[in-house]
């Protein structure tokens, strides 16, 4: 579904990512950990298409970067680390605005809309204008547009930063539900967070990989926190 | 596109932004329509002593009216731009736009179509006091609507280069800065030529839009000036793709 072959990205002199390749099949759920700073984020922009590669190649859903760009954003629902919200608009409005930015046709968008309320727990808040929205709630419409129109791949940058306890598990349950339909990609720092929703692990520290795994095989002996402290500090 | 210029109009007339603007387009215009009809009253009331030529409304309102109309154009356009790419960074939608299956051109023309719609709705009503002019009194009414459509092409042209400019800036501050400074040049660029006098003065009166406008203030109607102002709109949205097109170079 995702392969990324020899990736690497600098700003200006500086590498943010550096010679990254790894692969992603479908229907799996696959959790970025890394420290602040570790190239989640840039990586996770150059798969969406939203920043340029410096070197390297990626493919989804069997399309090139290079070559078919506007098949792979038709393909993909990205969450932004901040959820994109217009303050103004109401959380239904807005979520019509990207549906049919999304070329969501008119015929299914009623009910898809229906069905995005319900499953991100936005349907008693459809009317309310985004900008007040608590965060947790904005994080749900923020969820809510990144599956609005059914991708095959949906990439979510810190799900659940910022969010309760009881949201978090609500999301993450969200989450599990969405892997068994899509393939999923999310970054996190919260590592029993990985463990709970994820099937793969991919660990960056540096721009680089330095675990890459089935949280199942990977957790047998170690906890994934040793693991992880092992990874950064190598 | 449509799409987006629904959702422009949606938040401009949510907000209490649109109404505003209109409110206060309206204030300031009825404020200088008023000292000209003051002024002209006074000149005529005098010429009928002196001269025997009658001052004509057309002449000593309408296109005084226009001109002071522009100026206030200059410093209101990027008001209303500054804030067209720069909010969508800071609300994050511009990540989710650019990553959206959407084409920049469309993105771009649904921007500057709804920013024009409410600028245009604006400026629409500082033309009911000529409105009204055109009505009760003998005013030439083809002169003042041909004025009025310079002004609505200066505007577009105005909120064109704005939005180009607008569309490299991250905050709004350096947005509307840049724009101010670019339209009052652009308006003023043939200041320095009049003392000079060679093929340069043409050319840098023919590249203020104010030489244009007055063309058609004065109800001239010439296709070289329509071609004039077509080009700067089409200048600044190439522009803005431009320069949102390098966010996604392929
Ligand atoms: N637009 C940019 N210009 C310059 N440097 C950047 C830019 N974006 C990211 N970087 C740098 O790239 C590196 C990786 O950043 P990135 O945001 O991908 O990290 P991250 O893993 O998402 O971190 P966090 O966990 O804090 O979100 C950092 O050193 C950052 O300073
Ligand atoms: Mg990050």
């Amino acid at each position: 579904m995702i392969t990324v072959t020899n990736l690497s990205k600098n700003f200006k002199e500086i590498p943010a990512v550096r010679n990254v390749s790894f692969e992603i099949t479908e229907h799996e759920i696959v959790g970025f950990l890394g420290p602040n700073g570790a190239g989640k984020t840039t990586t996770m922009r150059m798969l969406t298409t939203f920043i340029q590669p410096t070197q390297g190649k990626i493919s989804i859903a069997g399309y090139s970067r290079d070559k078919e760009p506007d098949k792979i954003r038709k393909n993909i629902g990205y969450l932004p680390e901040i959820p994109p919200l217009y303050p103004e608009l109401t959380v239904k409005e807005y979520l019509v605005f990207v549906a049919k930015l999304r070329s969501v046709c008119n015929a299914q968008l009623k009910l898809r809309l229906e069905e995005v309320l319900e499953l991100c727990g936005l349907a008693d808040f459809q009317n309310r204008v985004c900008g007040v929205l608590s965060k947790g709630y904005k994080q749900r419409v923020g969820l809510a547009q990144a599956i609005i129109h059914n991708p095959q791949v949906i990439i979510l940058d810190e799900p659940t930063s910022g969010l309760d306890p009881l949201q978090i598990i609500e999301i993450r349950k969200l989450i599990k539900e969405l892997g068994k339909q899509h393939t999923l990609i999310l970054s996190s720092h919260i590592l029993q967070e990985v463990t709970e929703v994820c099937s793969r692990v991919l660990i960056m520290a540096q721009g680089k990989i330095m675990a890459d795994d089935q949280v199942a095989t990977l957790t047998q002996a170690k906890t994934l926190e040793q693991i992880f402290i092992e990874a950064v500090s190598e | 596109m449509l799409n987006v210029l629904k959702k422009e109009l949606k938040i401009s007339f949510v907000t209490p932004f649109g109404y505003v603007l209109i409110a206060g387009v309206m204030v300031l215009s009825g404020f200088f329509f008023f000292s000209l009809l003051q002024n002209f009253n006074y000149v005529s009331a005098k010429s009928v002593n002196i001269m025997s030529v009658k001052p004509n409304l057309n002449e000593w309102v309408i296109l005084p009216y226009y001109q002071t109309l522009e100026i206030i154009l200059i410093f209101l356009v990027p008001i209303l731009t500054m804030k067209s790419f720069a909010e969508e960074k800071k609300n994050g939608t511009f990540e989710m736009l650019i990553t959206s299956p959407l084409s920049i051109f469309k993105l771009v023309l649904g921007k500057y179509l709804g920013i024009s719609i409410v600028a245009g709705l604006a400026l629409c009503s500082s033309f009911s006091f000529c409105a009204a002019l055109i009505y009760f009194t003998e005013v030439e009414t083809l002169p003042a609507l041909v004025g009025f459509l310079g002004l609505i092409f200066s505007l577009l042209s105005f909120l064109a280069l704005s939005l180009g400019v607008a569309s490299f800036a991250s905050s709004q501050t350096v947005a509307g800065v840049v724009s101010l400074v670019t339209l009052l040049v652009l308006y003023a660029i043939d200041a320095p030529a009049t003392q000079v006098n060679t093929s340069l003065v043409n050319v840098l009166s023919y590249l203020a839009p104010s030489t244009h406008a007055l063309n058609l203030f004065k109800g001239i109607l010439q296709s070289e000036d329509l071609i004039y102002f077509l080009s700067l709109i089409a200048l600044g949205l190439f522009i803005a793709n431009r320069s949102l097109e390098t966010w996604r170079r392929l």
